[in-house]
């Protein structure tokens, strides 16, 4: 996973049911937390797992930022942006960091 | 040493049972994923890949017995994360032992020497240690992206074969592997008295940190053949033959993703314990809201490279069971 294939940083701002499911699909899969802001101006903080879109209301599961919370869903047409600001962890610079120190290593 | 003749005996009879009650879809393997945290970060692992507040969650030692009863299955595979880590852990043995799951504790054994001088396991027929070696020392020391780890597993491997733990050794190859190199791995891996060796290609994770390692379809096959081409009768594999054959490009089957159904702290894994395509309340849930149909090499993407073991062991060992043909097939292939 390269730092540029990441989402991180990006926030979207969904205007349709297609840019709606895209961005929640994003942000299932992104591996960071990220702000939800719903339309009522409530702000959710966590990283979310799950959602279904086949049901007559879709919804969105997250885990909130503090440690000791439970899982939590909210209405995916709540949404109003979704902010990747948390740490993308599946950016690979632990694996870069691996082969630079194994190349030092055999001076390649 | 082998696989208890009765381990053998309740995965037959449970198949035969499934066969005779028509079930076409029923798990064999629970996947227990109770963490994701772990001690090291393997290059060709997608699972550890979570913020910190994730890493720190766990599976109560109640949560995981619960999803044994729910799910049924009489092996139960313990994967991660690092289980070793849970402190829960010897709670969470315990109670399966108790309901007689033959487990498969997955680990990188970093922690297994501690964990059994602290007398945190006792030696059962019901568990097995399947301690993670990614081939010979280099190898495995680079795959796992720490130095020394070859050397840490070997030393708990030693110590739970002395006291009469059963161990198995779950290696994942990736493109690259040698076979001349992995050929003289086994020959380790038997040294050691352990009960026989795993073997799988990586799943292509599109999380990991290493995406250039992981093999496609073809190129296992080809691997496969080269590492199993002829094998030394001192080689124990934990594998059903026929998912040998599978690996080897010998035989043709469809992924059975209900075979191995995974739970962790986010639920019911649709459909498998590769993908995270969403996650079910209750494994009932998983079992009749998955649309199970869009999975499998022919039908998803995602899915065209996958020959790994949790989507095609469940596979090869129906096919045993499915009739007269499949017992001979498997009995051929376990002679010749």
């Amino acid at each position: 996973m390269s730092e540029d294939k990441s989402m991180k940083g990006t926030r979207l701002s969904p205007r349709s049911d297609a840019d709606l499911r895209y961005a929640v699909e994003q942000a299932v899969d992104y591996r960071g937390d990220v702000t939800v802001e719903l339309k009522d101006g409530t702000k959710i903080e966590g990283f979310l797992f799950n959602r279904d879109f086949a049901i007559a209301e879709p919804f969105v599961e997250y885990y909130p930022k503090a440690a000791d919370s439970e899982k939590q869903r909210f209405l995916a047409a709540t949404i109003a942006a979704i902010d990747f600001d948390g740490r993308d962890t599946a950016d690979g610079r632990s694996w870069e960091a691996w082969v630079a120190k194994q190349e030092n290593k055999t001076g390649s | 040493m082998a696989v208890p003749v009765s381990q053998m005996a309740t995965v037959a009879s449970y198949v035969m049972g499934q066969k005779i009650r028509r079930n076409k879809r029923y798990p064999l393997v629970l996947m227990l994923e109770p963490l994701f945290r772990c001690n090291l970060s393997c290059a060709g692992c997608g699972k550890i890949q979570y913020p910190g507040h994730i890493l720190k969650r766990q599976l109560s030692a109640e949560q995981c017995l619960a999803a044994a009863d729910e799910c049924g299955a009489p092996i139960v595979s313990i994967p991660g994360g690092e289980p070793l880590m849970h402190e829960e852990m010897p709670a969470i043995v315990r109670g399966l032992v108790e309901r007689k799951k033959y487990i498969y504790l997955c680990t990188n054994a970093l922690l297994l020497k501690e964990k059994l001088e602290a007398g945190d396991y006792q030696p059962t027929k019901y568990l097995s240690f399947s301690v993670h070696m990614d081939g010979p020392k280099a190898e495995h020391d680079y795959s796992v992206c720490r130095d020394g780890t070859y050397d840490q597993a070997i030393e708990g491997i030693k110590l739970a074969v002395e006291r009469g733990f059963r161990v198995t050794t779950n290696t994942t190859l990736f493109a690259g592997a040698d076979p001349e190199k992995m050929h003289g791995f086994f020959d380790d891996m038997m040294d050691l008295n352990i009960e026989s060796m795993m073997l799988s290609p990586g799943y292509s994770y599109s999380k990991a940190p290493n995406q250039e390692s992981f093999l496609g379809r073809e190129k296992t096959k080809g691997l496969f053949k080269r590492i199993l081409g002829k094998p030394k009768k001192s080689w124990r594999f934990n594998h059903s033959p026929m998912f040998l054959r599978f690996l080897e490009g010998k035989i043709e089957y469809d992924c059975t993703p209900w075979g191995n159904p995974t739970y962790c702290i986010f639920g019911w894994q649709k459909p498998c314990y590769l993908l995270q395509e969403g996650y079910a309340d209750s494994f009932a849930e998983l079992m009749s809201e998955t649309d199970w149909d869009a999975y499998g090499h022919r039908n998803n993407e995602k899915c065209r490279d996958c020959m790994v073991h949790s989507g095609y062991e469940a596979t090869a060992v129906d096919d045993t069971f499915s009739s007269p043909m499949g017992i001979f097939r498997t009995v051929k292939a376990m002679v010749s």
